[in-house]
């Protein structure tokens, strides 16, 4: 048995080939019991891995490779909710504390924050450990380990050893073992993958290439030099690690201490617990907000009124049996803050004595007269004769999905209002991930193939994926029939291919948002967003990294649809 | 002395060292050199792989640093695409 505790998957933007999904199944076929997800300074592709993970039987574990400020790296693990919850104020903290760009976090945060996490000493380049021993030799190395079990205490620091086939694993992987077994630390055996099966270094060796901005020749040194950063199959890991079987062993202790966090049950999200004015229960205040406005929206002569009240005692009560007040009312909030700021940004305008709504429903929740009565949807459920069942039902799922549009010229002054409204840490715009597409492939790829430039922008401009691939693109290509067998270019199709769906970077949703009323930054990392004068003047605009939905939403009700992708 | 930056380039002149020379290697159940040639392989000090250049000319190699009875040190590696083996100075 075997428990991989380090594993970057390509939400380590450009140093990782596969997709979390990918490296779940892999592993499961290979008879892992536990995988660690540890991307890049982020958990990106945790909870898509989480749930990947789950239905195999394989345990996830939830962690992350943190940049530290000498920019050495450490391996961090959770342990426990506690420990998730450390990683993700780590993990904005490197954010947060550093160039958006180049995130770094200082050593005495991670001590500060340690309780729930087990930290591992780093990869054979880059980790704290290794490079110490490389830089500064034995003793300072030892000096170190024993300032990080003083530190983290013997249980929760271990010394990762990796045999990846690389010139010079043994040796310093002895070395490692013998300052471990100086210190009294236990040692654990990692693999560093980067991709889920070995024909996947290619990709990353481009991946490489085009992280630093060169072709593959000129990123000899910076490429890994073998093709043995996969998932390997369990007897090859024993065999690797003959003559030290407990470091193996260690790492399936570790990820039996880690089953006490399970990212798809304890990530701990709850609507915000809103209430009235008079600080009366949701439940109690949604049913009166409703029923003030019933003689308005229905006059008691109307024909509708009686069916207007059963229908709304339906759903008060469908609404309470899924503790769902206090999300309702957070979008009628939502909505009065929008009509707020619809009056002051149009103020003095034409629009202004236009009575115009600040925003307009859609969706399955027009069907809702709860809505219609909160003003979240401008059609009467009772005259229409519109079916709740799609909306809102006994045995829902998820949460209802209540979609709300609000016109370009009052959404950034909306944001900056939910901002100063719920506080810095409970709201957070949700991010997205850009995947490769065939063009962006051919240009990133073609450069660091090397291909001629003039060339590669005629392919990428031409090519509009309408056929199967790049190969059959480049056959109906004037000037490019029978390329697709040509070197260079038989692997600029193949490995357009591969990279296809694989994220590229992190972006900015268009307008989804997060509110929590446990404080965000617990439940996911945050990360500073790209557009600075898009801050409001509270403080730090902040972005919510766990995967979002690729759906595109214009309003706050995104954050919604999001967080039940996330939390279900 | 270092040549003459403008002194043109004499090809030629220039000469690979260090070339892999192919031996003979019989290898154990683990796939570690056993003999090369009719000397035993007293001991395999380390085994690494190298793959590179797979857009050009793929260079996939197993690499075993060894040391032969009589005590000589030799790299020797197995070019993966062919099955050959070759020697070298380590």
């Amino acid at each position: 048995m075997y428990a991989e505790l380090h594993c970057h998957s390509a939400f380590s933007f450009l140093d990782g080939a596969s997709l979390p999904e990918d490296l779940a199944a892999t592993a499961h076929e290979l008879g892992y019991s536990a995988l660690a997800l540890t991307d890049h300074n982020g958990l990106y592709g945790s909870m898509t891995f989480a749930q990947a993970a789950k239905p195999l039987g394989l345990q996830a574990i939830t962690g992350a490779e943190v940049t530290l400020t000498d920019s050495s790296h450490l391996t961090l693990l959770a342990e426990t909710p506690q420990g998730y919850a450390n990683l993700c104020r780590l993990l904005t903290e490197t954010h947060l504390g550093a160039d958006r760009l180049d995130p770094r976090l200082a050593f005495d945060s991670l001590v500060a924050r340690q309780e729930g996490l087990i930290v591992l000493s780093g990869c054979r380049r880059d980790g704290l450990l290794p490079r110490t021993l490389e830089a500064e030799g034995r003793a300072a190395a030892r000096k170190l380990t024993e300032r990080c079990k003083e530190m983290f205490g013997k249980g929760r620091f271990f010394v990762e050893i990796q045999r990846n086939r690389v010139r010079g694993d043994l040796a310093l992987t002895r070395a490692l073992m013998s300052i471990a077994g100086d210190v009294q630390l236990a040692v654990v055996a990692t693999g560093e993958v980067h991709y889920h099966r070995r024909e996947r270094h290619r990709l990353h060796d481009v991946q490489v290439a085009i992280r630093h901005r060169t072709t593959l020749d000129g990123s000899h040194r910076a490429r890994r030099p073998n093709s043995e950063f996969y998932l390997r199959p369990l007897e090859e890991v024993a065999l690797l690690f003959k003559d030290c079987p407990d470091a193996v062993a260690n790492g399936l202790t570790i990820a039996e201490r880690c089953r006490a966090f399970d990212l798809t049950r304890d990530l701990g999200y709850t609507f915000p617990d809103f209430r009235g004015a008079d600080r009366a229960p949701a439940p109690q205040a949604l049913a009166e907000l409703c029923r003030a406005r019933m003689s308005a929206r229905y006059p008691e002569d109307s024909v509708h009124r009686a069916a207007a009240e059963r229908r709304l005692a339906e759903e008060l009560t469908l609404i309470e049996h899924h503790r769902l007040s206090g999300f309702f009312l957070v979008y009628h909030d939502l909505f009065e803050l929008a009509r707020e700021v619809a009056a002051d940004v149009r103020r003095g305008s034409r629009r202004a004595s236009g009575n115009l709504l600040p925003g307009r429903g859609r969706g399955s929740s027009v069907s809702s007269i709860v809505c219609y009565l909160l003003g979240l949807s401008h059609i009467d459920p009772i005259a229409n004769h519109l079916f709740l069942g799609r909306f809102l039902n006994d045995t829902l799922a998820s949460v209802p999905d209540i979609d709300l549009d609000f016109p370009r010229e009052i959404r950034e002054e909306l944001i900056r209002r939910v901002y100063k409204r719920y506080g810095d840490e409970h709201v957070g715009l949700v991010c997205s991930f850009p995947t490769y597409r065939l063009r962006s492939a051919v240009r990133e790829i073609g450069k660091a193939l090397d291909l001629p430039l003039g060339e590669i922008e005629l392919v990428a401009k031409l090519a509009d994926r309408r056929s199967g691939g790049l190969a059959d693109e480049l056959e109906q290509l004037p000037g490019f029939a029978g390329r697709k067998d040509a070197p260079l270019w038989k692997e600029l199709c193949e490995l357009a291919e591969e990279v296809r769906g694989l994220p590229r970077h992190i972006s900015q949703h268009v307008g989804g948002m997060v509110i929590s009323s446990r404080p965000l930054v617990e439940i996911v990392p945050l990360e500073r967003a790209a557009m600075e004068d898009r801050s409001s003047a509270s403080g730090t605009r902040i972005r919510a990294t766990t995967r979002a939905s690729s759906r595109s939403t214009s309003s706050p009700s995104g954050c919604c649809r999001w967080w039940r992708s996330a939390s279900s | 002395m270092v040549a003459p930056s403008r002194a043109p380039l004499r090809a030629d002149r220039l000469r690979a060292l260090n070339v892999p020379q192919p031996v003979a290697v019989e290898c154990d159940v683990e796939d570690r050199p056993r003999t090369v040639g009719d000397i035993t392989v007293e001991a395999v000090i380390e085994s690494w792989r190298i793959d590179d250049e797979w857009w050009r000319q793929s260079i996939t190699r197993c690499y075993h640093e060894v040391i032969l009875d009589g005590g000589k040190r030799v790299v020797l590696f197995e070019d993966v695409a062919t099955g050959e083996w070759f020697a070298q100075m380590p």
